[in-house]
């Protein structure tokens, strides 16, 4: 399964990066580059989750107020900072749906339901669509977020670990339970 | 209840460029800002105190 690229970093990217977070820390305005690098991928993880174009542009714009307002608490713990990013977005995405302005929606491109497939054994047809859509519906959030990150998005494990405060090997056992579930449920 | 979106079409590179507005996200941190710092809110939440401590003496 080829992963996403976008976020392993170079020793120098990080250290610019740094910097960056510095001077942002005095002032907002120079918070511009990190917008202007992350504002694709955290808009990305938000529309594929509330499918509301305009309801995702306003959830980025608050993420990274969010992010502003908070960076005097970030501190690199070696942690990428677009994994403190994502978390922020995580938190924005469920309170819209904690307050009914979005519902959960679950995006599958082309590529990704052919690979989820191969994981499960079969075939594309209509009828196993419809019995995943079924077991994706009966397992929890946690579970579902991790199937999503991992198949969907194609994020590493450790990408996924820190997004969701854990080590890479936990989320690596996590996804991986997970996984084992909904081929239990797919085949009920 | 989740929806599940099957085929699901990505938004082109520009179209979420055409998005970007950090002056959007400077303005809502500077009314944030201003919402905090305003005397007027302090000034309620002290009236407010100081009756409601009047009121129980």
């Amino acid at each position: 399964m080829s992963l996403s690229s976008l976020y392993h970093q170079s020793d120098t990217r990080i250290q610019t990066e740094l910097q960056t977070i510095e001077r942002a820390k005095k002032d907002p305005k120079h918070f511009a580059p990190l917008y202007n690098q992350y504002h694709e991928s955290i808009y990305r993880y938000v529309v594929k989750r509330v499918n509301d174009s305009d309801l995702a542009c306003d959830i980025t714009s608050n993420v990274f107020v969010k992010a502003i307002t908070n960076l005097q608490k970030y501190e690199f713990r070696g942690v990428p900072f677009s994994s403190w990013l994502f978390r922020i977005a995580k938190s924005e995405v469920y309170q819209s749906f904690r307050n009914q302005k979005a519902r959960r929606t679950v995006s599958i491109d082309k590529v990704s339901i052919v690979q989820v497939f191969e994981e499960l054994d079969v075939d594309g047809a209509e009828e196993n669509k419809a019995k995943l859509t079924k077991a994706l519906r009966k397992i929890n959030e946690k579970e579902l977020a991790l199937i999503e990150m991992r198949y969907f998005e194609k994020r590493s494990y450790r990408e996924i670990g820190e997004i969701i405060s854990v080590t890479e090997n936990n989320a690596k056992v996590k996804t991986f339970r997970a996984l084992q579930k909904l081929k239990v449920l797919f085949k009920e | 209840m989740r929806k599940f979106l099957f085929n699901y079409k990505e938004p082109s590179s520009e179209d979420v460029r055409s998005m970007r507005d950090f002056d959007l996200v400077l303005k809502k941190i500077k009314v944030q800002r201003d919402y905090w710092n305003n005397p007027w809110f302090y000034g309620a939440i002290g009236f407010a105190s100081i009756s409601s401590l009047l009121i129980f003496i």
